[in-house]
């Protein structure tokens, strides 16, 4: 009884966090104006995408921590997670012929939205990490594959590499501002890191579910 | 405008009611999906903040929603993980309770 009355002052309490919505309206106006500051220097970034040049370059700081932590969570999923079922193999007709109808669809949207994230107004490059984990995933239904992916060190080192890329890009030119791309290079690199981090994304999304290899090697697995 | 309002109340609504699971379900996979309701409530919240000034739309919070969907997706994982390892060593979905714990 008395539980149910704690149950109902914490949710009248947290209710009172309802008003700060009304923030929304009352917020002022900022001294830049985003939109068409964004616009005007985007003649001196090369992209022609909005969120794309504040994410790689305004914001790039944003990205490259993002991608750490991506890292660190692989890193805690390999410490943590232990299992010895094998991943499932599917022998289903329904699935079968699915890697023959997808992969060239999944080909063409990867390569169409990195386009479209350095021409147009949009950007997806981030969702493509999961389009790579869905390419992946279908690629685990082929036969002739091995049956999980264990953490060896091509793999790790793949990983690492598209930090090393992004991080190795960002302080590559000697500026006091970091990132500073230079002009001439400025698409190409950012294409450079938008492909970096969508393997990291998918790569990690794939291997999310996969052991650590400390537990894989040691002799005293228990099966749960 | 009104439309802002709507989306950063039911934002600040759906804040509420997931941090209200979070601290009264004891079972762990409802307190990580709690978690990631709270998570897509704040993106909720930046949108609404990005769409006070009337075309052209302000880019920055979608940056920054870009990020934070690469960080609650990197958060579920290992909290699930973990969530699944405490089920294999103790065999229960729930922390252990405390004597003053609801």
């Amino acid at each position: 009884m008395s539980s149910s009355i704690l149950k109902i002052t914490l949710l009248v309490l947290l209710l009172s966090v309802l008003e700060l919505g009304l923030v929304v309206a009352i917020m002022p106006t900022p001294i830049i104006h985003v939109p068409e500051w964004v616009q005007s220097q985007l003649s001196n970034m090369g992209v022609r995408s909005h969120v794309t040049a504040l994410l790689l370059n305004y914001r790039g700081y944003d990205t490259l921590l993002a991608m750490v932590i991506l890292l660190v969570a692989q890193l805690g999923v390999w410490i943590v997670y232990r299992t010895t079922n094998p991943s499932p193999k599917s022998n289903s007709p329904l699935v079968q012929p699915l890697p023959r109808w997808m992969l060239p669809l999944l080909i063409l949207t990867l390569t169409f939205v990195l386009w479209a994230s350095i021409n147009t107004p949009d950007s997806g490059f981030i969702q493509l990490g999961a389009v790579l984990a869905s390419l992946g995933a279908l690629v685990k239904f082929i036969p002739f594959l091995p049956p999980k992916p264990i953490a060896r060190f091509p793999l790790r080192l793949l990983l690492g590499s598209g930090l090393l890329i992004f991080f190795g890009i960002a302080v590559m030119f000697e500026t006091i501002y970091f990132p500073q791309y230079p002009l001439e290079w400025m698409v190409e690199l950012m294409l450079v890191i938008a492909i970096s981090l969508m393997i990291v994304i998918g790569l990690i999304m794939l291997l999310i579910g996969t052991p650590g290899l400390s537990w894989h090697h040691s002799k005293s697995a228990k099966k749960r | 405008m009104i439309s802002n309002l709507i989306f950063s109340m039911a934002a600040m609504g759906l804040f509420t009611i997931g941090l209200y699971i979070v601290l009264i379900e004891a079972h762990l996979l409802r307190k990580i999906m709690a978690l990631n309701i709270m998570g897509s409530s704040i993106f909720l919240l930046l949108i609404a903040i990005a769409a006070r000034h009337s075309p052209p739309i302000d880019p920055l919070p979608h940056a920054i929603v870009l990020i934070g969907l690469v960080i609650m997706v990197s958060f579920t994982a290992l909290a699930l993980r973990l969530a699944r390892r405490i089920d294999q060593e103790t065999g229960q979905t729930c922390l252990p309770k405390d004597d003053w714990s609801i």
